[in-house]
């Protein structure tokens, strides 16, 4: 090649690789943008009264009776909400709940502990709680400063693991304890134990949800441990023993509860983990009749309730948000909609008033004392050994 | 003058430190917008996983900077990682080898025997699935292999089977055949294009000169792509080792690959954990490169044609 | 003397491509040691032919005897045939020796044969020194030659060359030629040779198949088929030729031709009385000035070319009985008698009448 050939493809190389890191950096800045904007106009309307806030409803409240309208940015679970809600608390109000979704707590931590203030409220569940709480990462406030807050069942104002000095750590939601659901039909005697979760009768028919932790956190309710997210070495190994023979009867790892659904539903599977509300689910979906206990041994469960984040940016949105969002009316049609129990106490009174009554009590809607006898979930302090073994077990 | 201005004429082109080096900058500035691309998006994340890979995280789920060999200690103390790696490497290699001798006589049907313009279109079927989401084409095989699946209906209709067997699916066999599914495209487009620049007359000249077909297919047509079949390789047996997806979706309970169990800890905010892990897999298979770069014969991927 | 066997034996082959017939009931005898050449027009079936004595092609119908065996349905491996293709075929991935010991080794030779072989089939095609090389490597006459001793090396009873040298220039064909040529005389191997330049054909074979629209026109030796075409194509296709139509009249005792256009000249001799097409080659033709007293009746015209080609010059004549091209050499066969023609010259073409012939149309 002479040196004239070479220059040119060079040139033309140049022109290639520049136009396409050009459409990368493009590219790149157009998903950075996207990113954010999650928290749009945050600067826009911030700019005034955001600013770091020293905990505590004060300012807070000031900001309540300004009447601020805007945006914020809300990390949740889906069934938190549903659409015409937002929709008429934004009309009406003009506070839009800009909303993210994430799996589970971990990754809602992790996620808040890297963007901060470009949140504004986050749902979490239980013990997490106070673990973000410890973290620096959201707010302390009366929770009586709220009018909507007297619709709550008063065991629900009051649970000691969210009270702490400086306040209140977050707004309680609803709560669901895990249940073990059966197929009466190919099941039984009718089980009361996690042990039927174990017995070599119902190989390959059991469904549990793809969480180490948790499936650890059974087996240890079931070898009789008190504390199943934070488990010494001695209860680990034993909950190990135990997942070694579930591991047969399993007959996938469920992604998400809908994957646990279909397999009920198609009679691949006839037992399985769930939250409450998940055999209606499933009849729903042209399934069998199936039916549902606690373990006697005990189990575990998750109460779940909206922070506020700390030196967020529209953090003067949030209380205003929650007056009109927790309203007993939305509350209620929320249970219709999901069917787990809530803790507004006024909504019970409607969902009765509506003939739901029967299906609200089949949930232990009216006994939201129910939560003191769940193990509590929470960050806990065994997350790695237990990883560690469940990797073992389910290694080859 | 004149004597001074051709001497300098004479000189400039080749003289001289700060022309060279002029020129080698000007050499290398096409290579520096690759060169940025590689370091911002593989070089540097590697290089973060890496030192995560020495640290620790705290019961709080904080990342602890606390420089230690433990995770990696983890990979060769605890049998399960072994275990489980070795078995990836199995199930790679048996997709890998699989997935060639189902892409081969796909492609070299393609190749030889359509025409050109039913070429494009068949290679356009095969490219099509990458448009949908991964996750619903796995999702779609639970529905093929299942209890009530298509493949047991199947089978009962023929009467070759009476009860539906749960055989198909959630275990290994299913990993197996989905894994097969979903790297078929890689395999088929790589033999594709070695094949296509292959000259079919050879095979002509070699049975002319007394070989038959399968000695024809070893001597003259195997050495001749053997570029595609080591590029299907790389990108079936090397992507696999990094396969979760399917092992949760369609493996059950005992189909478990090593980035399953990575994973477990990166989804629990285990960070540093998984990534020793990771880097281990990723040491495995630079060393493979390395070991095996003779073979590789890069230029020749790159160059040819 | 018992009629050797033939080495190859076509008989009544036709091969259909769906609706089209290539090859339409041909049959053909070609003896041991023949160079061979199958000539026509692109289309004609002489490649058709030739794939189907390799056996890469079956037949529709026919037989075909290689030596005396029918090998009508043997695949091309096991008929004592081997071919030398077009575009070489050379394997890229092996040196020039290891091309040329394939065929030995699939054979199943001893390697010590297969090594002495190998280097005997170099030599014999002047590629002594380049057995390592790869094909990459080698420029196109050598990459033929290496194609060549690839198949050669086999000792088959008859080599197949599909227009071997249509990717050589010129020269380098014109060398090539001699040298197949001089292999052929050395080998002795049967030679059957597919090409469309006649002057190839020509040149290098021993009998000529002039093929046209999947049927053999004639077969002979290159001075029967340039001096006695059978019918007007191969007389057209095989070097030039000028066609005069008219008719054969006897006229005072001696034949004559009224040409169509107008003028006469004498007939060759035993022509058919009727309409005919007279054929003439342009190296018999003389240009007499048209000053010149005619003894014999020539044909006027008028020089409309004059093309100067190196070692001739190529004069075209326009008559009443069309278009007429005469070679003119130069050098130490010219005719110095005769002045040099000038464009726009009146000049009346005559020949010796036997020259002429009556073609069949």
């Amino acid at each position: 090649m002479t040196d004239l050939m070479r220059e040119y493809s060079r040139r033309q190389f140049l022109k290639v690789t520049g136009a396409a890191s050009l459409a990368l950096g493009m590219g790149g800045i157009a998903a950075a943008c996207a990113n954010v904007a999650s928290s749009p106009s945050a600067p826009a309307s911030a700019a005034p009264g955001a600013g770091s806030s020293s905990g505590a409803g004060a300012s807070a409240a000031a900001a309540a009776s300004a009447a601020p309208t805007g945006t914020f940015n809300w990390m949740t679970w889906g069934d938190h909400w549903y659409q015409a809600q937002v929709d008429t608390i934004a009309a009406n109000n003009n506070i839009k709940a800009n909303s993210t979704l994430f799996s589970d707590n971990i990754d809602a931590y992790t996620k808040l502990k890297q963007v901060g203030g470009q949140l504004d409220m986050v749902s979490g569940d239980a013990l997490w709680v106070p673990h973000y709480f410890e973290s620096g990462l959201i707010e302390a406030w009366d929770i009586n400063s709220l009018k909507v807050a007297s619709q709550l069942y008063s065991i629900a104002r009051s649970f000691p693991i969210w009270t702490k000095p400086e306040g209140y750590l977050g707004y309680p939601f609803g709560w669901s304890p895990v249940q073990i659901y059966y197929d009466p039909a190919k099941v039984s005697p009718a089980p009361d134990s996690w042990e039927v979760l174990l017995d070599p009768k119902y190989k390959g028919r059991v469904v549990v949800e793809d969480q180490p932790v948790e499936i650890m956190a059974y087996m240890g309710k079931f070898a009789g441990v008190v504390n199943a997210y934070s488990m010494t070495p001695e209860e680990i190994a034993k909950a190990k023993d135990l997942l070694k023979q579930l591991k047969p009867n399993i007959l996938r790892l469920a992604n998400q509860a809908t994957d646990t659904i279909a397999a009920l539903k198609t009679g691949e599977a006839w037992i399985a983990t769930g939250n409450l509300g998940t055999e209606s689910r499933v009849k729903d979906q042209g399934g069998p009749d199936l039916n549902v206990f606690t373990p006697k041994e005990g189990t575990i469960g998750w109460m779940d309730s909206e922070m506020v984040v700390k030196g967020g940016a529209n953090e003067n949105l949030i209380m205003p948000f929650l007056e009109l969002a927790e309203q007993a009316e939305y509350i209620a049609a929320n249970f219709i909609l999901n069917g787990r129990p809530l803790f507004n106490e006024k909504a019970y009174g409607i969902l009765v008033n509506q003939g739901q009554q029967e299906r609200a009590d089949r949930f232990l809607y009216n006994k939201p004392e129910t939560v003191q006898t769940m193990d509590l979930k929470g960050p806990g302090t065994s997350t790695q050994a237990v990883i560690d073994a469940f990797n073992e077990v389910f290694g080859s | 003058m004149t004597a001074d201005t051709a001497s300098a004429a004479d000189v400039a082109p080749l003289a001289g430190p700060r022309p060279g080096l002029r020129r080698r900058l000007e050499r290398a500035a096409p290579f520096l917008p690759g060169l940025a691309m590689l370091t911002l998006l593989f070089v540097i994340p590697m290089f973060i996983m890496l030192a995560f890979s020495f640290w620790k995280t705290n019961s709080s789920f904080d990342l602890v900077r606390d420089w230690n060999l433990n995770n990696y200690a983890r990979f060769f103390n605890q049998p399960t990682y072994i275990r489980t790696f070795a078995k990836t490497l199995v199930m790679a290699s048996a997709v890998t080898a699989a997935g060639l001798a189902i892409s081969l006589p796909f492609t070299y049907f393609l190749v030889r025997y359509v025409s050109r313009r039913f070429q494009r279109a068949v290679l356009l079927a095969v490219i099509v699935p990458f448009w949908t989401s991964y996750l619903l084409r796995v999702y779609a095989w639970q529905a093929i292999l299942g209890e009530k699946g298509a493949l047991n209906q199947f089978l009962m209709a023929t009467g070759i089977i009476q009860q539906p067997s749960t055989l198909f699916v959630y275990n290994d066999l299913a990993v197996f055949v989905v894994l097969i599914y979903v790297y078929f495209p890689f395999a088929a487009l790589a033999l594709y294009a070695a094949l296509e620049k292959f000259d079919f007359t050879q095979l002509n000249a070699a049975q002319d000169l007394g070989a038959r077909p399968d000695q024809a297919f070893r001597h003259i047509l195997l050495p001749q792509i053997r570029t595609g079949i080591i590029t299907a390789c790389i990108f079936v047996f090397i992507p696999i080792l990094g396969e979760f997806l399917t092992p949760t979706l369609v493996g059950g309970a005992s189909g478990s690959l090593i980035a399953n169990l990575i994973v477990n800890f990166t989804r629990q905010g285990q960070f540093p954990e998984g990534a020793a892990l990771a880097i281990v897999i990723a040491v495995f298979v630079t060393i493979l490169l390395v070991v095996f770069r003779r073979s590789l014969r890069v230029e020749d991927v790159v160059a040819r044609g | 003397m018992a009629d050797s066997t033939p080495a190859i034996e076509l008989r009544h082959t036709t091969k259909r491509f769906g609706d089209t017939v290539a090859l339409d009931d041909v049959s053909m005898v070609i003896e041991p040691g023949e160079f061979f050449c199958l000539l026509g027009p692109s289309g004609c079936g002489k490649t058709t032919t030739l794939n189907l004595i390799g056996g890469f092609i079956p037949m529709s119908s026919g037989e075909l005897l290689i030596e005396g065996r029918t090998v009508t349905d043997l695949p091309p491996h096991k008929r004592n045939v081997n071919t030398v293709f077009q575009n070489y075929a050379l394997f890229p991935h092996m040196t020039v020796a290891q091309n040329v010991a394939f065929g030995l080794r699939m054979e199943r030779l001893p390697s010590a044969e297969v090594t002495r072989r190998t280097g005997e089939y170099l030599d014999l095609v002047g590629l002594a020194g380049l057995s390592r090389r790869l094909p990459s490597e080698m420029s196109g006459g050598q990459q033929q030659r290496v194609a060549l001793a690839r198949a050669l090396a086999k000792r088959p009873a008859v080599l197949l060359l599909d227009e071997p040298l249509g990717a050589l220039d010129l020269k380098l064909r014109k060398a090539m030629q001699t040298e197949l040529s001089r292999i052929h005389r050395q080998v002795g191997t049967t030679f059957v040779f597919v090409t469309h330049d006649q002057d190839e054909a020509l040149s290098m074979a021993t009998r000529i198949a002039i093929m046209s629209g999947g049927q053999v026109s004639q077969v002979g030796t290159p001075r029967e088929v340039y001096d006695r075409p059978v019918n007007r194509f191969v007389a057209d296709f095989v070097g030039e030729t000028n066609f005069l139509p008219g008719t054969v009249s006897t006229e005072g005792g001696r034949q004559m031709v009224v040409l169509s256009g107008g003028g006469r000249v004498a007939a060759p001799s035993g022509a058919p009385e009727g309409s005919a097409t007279l054929m003439v080659r342009p190296e018999s033709l003389t240009l007499r000035s048209s000053q010149e007293p005619a003894a014999d009746a020539c044909l006027a015209g008028r020089i409309v070319n004059v093309a100067f080609l190196g070692n001739h010059t190529r004069i075209t004549v326009t008559t009443s009985a069309g278009d007429i091209v005469a070679i003119r050499p130069h050098g130490t066969n010219a005719r110095p008698a005769h002045p040099i023609q000038e464009l726009g010259e009146e000049v009346c073409v005559w020949w010796p009448a036997d020259d002429a012939a009556i073609i069949a149309d």
